[in-house]
């Protein structure tokens, strides 16, 4: 259990980006989720909104960025601190990701005009849904520095994995049958896409929290 | 390289892997191949206070190793020990063995004198002889019986001074007083008067934190060409000096020598919460 720092300005900065991390994760799920209610609806004001407001989430990553240069230059940070400072300025990559994927969900969401739902619209409602509740997840065990949730989450990551295999092949089956379907099918398969590099990218979080706390960030050694 | 730690508490560590604060057993590398000095169970007293507590170590060929802690932590004591300086102290006492060469110094048949010549020092504040530049670097090889001749002394002196990276500075002003050379250059010259003897190790203490950044770069540069020649074991507060310096780092705690490992480990990832506190400034 880390101590506090001598310097008190050190621990308040160090908090601050914490801070910023947690409200960029919270605005990636906002952003994911508006996406599947969008996806849910065929709802085309809802996406250019979230595609819109996927600017914000950039502009988040850029102050993180910013308070980590300006930690490294002024703090020089060593061990610990190095490590988390290091680790936020990744986690902020990895967030800036999800949101894009989320952004790319909705572009895709005005492709499917009103062809009717499909099973294989449900496997992306599974997957969506395991990648919020895994984004939750990881930000609560970034907020704890807790690696045994952090190993939690990044076993599920394989669950999203499935269930892209299993789009993917309920979609050809689709695209062989109803050719007519093949351009929806398309857009179902990006959509589908992006939850799973979603998954990937908290993936990597989870890591980073591994890395952060014991200095490696291969996490099967904790798992 | 693998010994048997000596009879401290066993290592407890945290949930995180790293080894807990109560814990005063060594972590890391202490023992490598081929060093140059062992030191082993070293105990050193003042009067009764007890200033270091059972440490072992090794001092490796052409490497820097640094040694870092906070104030009072034994880390210059332990320095010390390494040539022998404590002797000057009457009551201090230094149990242990450290060899060199397979020689324990602290052995009655050593020369403390010559053993000084091989295991140099340099300390925080410059201090020069109040003699010529020229003198200053000669004195030591006369006084050794280093030399037959003037041309021989005129050599010493001239790559003793070139190796310490100050030739193009003085060349032209030999004969002047070294007390009238700046901070920088009075320090470059007291390792020069060091490498003149021809040492093994060089022991500095501090050497830096009396002079300003660009003195201090020069030096840092400096040390980093002498680890080709010798082994240097520097104590110095400042981290970013440690991990510039050396490869390898030493922390202590109240007397205890808590981790030891690579210097790029040392500063990311200790294993011993006290060094984290410590190199993060959460200490206290």
């Amino acid at each position: 259990m880390a101590k506090n720092h001598i310097v008190k300005s050190y621990d308040h900065e160090l908090k601050n980006l914490k801070l910023k991390i947690l409200e960029m994760g919270t605005a990636c799920g906002h952003q994911l989720s508006e996406a599947v209610k969008s996806l849910k609806n065929r709802d085309q004001e809802l996406t250019e909104k979230i595609i819109a407001e996927d600017a914000k989430v950039n502009a988040l990553q850029h102050e993180v960025e910013q308070m980590t240069i300006n930690l490294l230059a002024m703090r020089q940070p060593l061990a610990i601190d190095l490590r988390n400072v290091v680790a936020n300025l990744k986690i902020a990559s990895d967030l800036e990701r999800i949101a894009d994927y989320a952004a790319n969900m909705a572009r895709h969401v005005n492709e499917l005009n009103s062809m009717p739902l499909s099973d294989s619209i449900n496997i992306i409602f599974d997957m969506a849904d395991q990648a919020l509740g895994m984004l939750n997840d990881v930000l609560g065990a970034y907020q704890e520095l807790n690696i045994e949730q952090a190993a939690h989450v990044w076993r599920l990551d394989s669950e999203i994995n499935r269930g892209y295999e299993e789009l993917i092949e309920s979609l050809r089956t689709m695209m062989t049958e109803q050719t007519g379907k093949i351009r929806g099918a398309t857009a179902l398969l990006f959509i589908g896409r992006s939850c799973e590099r979603i998954g990937d990218h908290i993936k990597n979080i989870a890591e980073h929290i591994h890395y952060i706390v014991t200095g490696n960030s291969d996490i099967r050694k904790s798992i | 390289m693998t010994e048997p730690q000596s009879l401290k508490p066993k290592l407890k560590p945290t949930a995180d892997g790293r080894v807990s604060r109560d814990n005063r057993q060594t972590v890391g590398d202490q023992f490598i191949d081929n060093p140059r000095m062992t030191c082993r169970d070293v105990n050193v007293y003042y009067a009764d206070k007890q200033a270091i507590n059972n440490v072992s170590l090794d001092i490796g060929s052409n490497e820097v190793i640094s040694m870092i802690g906070p104030s009072g932590c034994g880390k210059s004591t332990f320095l010390r020990c390494l040539n022998r300086m404590n002797d000057t102290i009457d009551t201090c006492r230094v149990t242990g063995e450290i060899k060199m060469d397979g020689h324990n110094i602290y052995s009655n048949e050593i020369d403390v004198v010559a053993l000084r010549a091989q295991v140099g020092i340099v300390f925080q504040k410059p201090n020069p002889f109040p003699k010529s530049i020229y003198e200053n670097i000669a004195y030591g090889p006369r006084i050794h019986g280093l030399v037959e001749n003037k041309t021989e002394m005129d050599e010493i002196v001239e790559t003793s001074i070139k190796r310490a990276g100050l030739w193009e500075e003085v060349k032209d002003r030999l004969d002047q007083p070294g007390t009238g050379l700046s901070g920088g250059q009075q320090q470059r010259l007291c390792i020069a008067r060091t490498i003149a003897v021809g040492p093994e190790v060089i022991l500095m203490d501090e050497p830096c934190s009396a002079l300003d950044p660009i003195a201090t770069a020069i030096i840092e540069d400096l040390i980093d060409e002498l680890r080709q020649h010798f082994s240097i074991a520097i104590v110095t507060h400042s981290m970013q000096q440690a991990s510039r310096v050396s490869q390898r780092t030493a922390y202590f705690h109240l007397g205890d020598l808590i981790e030891v490992g690579p210097t790029s480990r040392i500063f990311t990832s200790p294993r011993h919460e006290l060094t984290e506190d410590y190199i993060t400034g959460r200490f206290g």
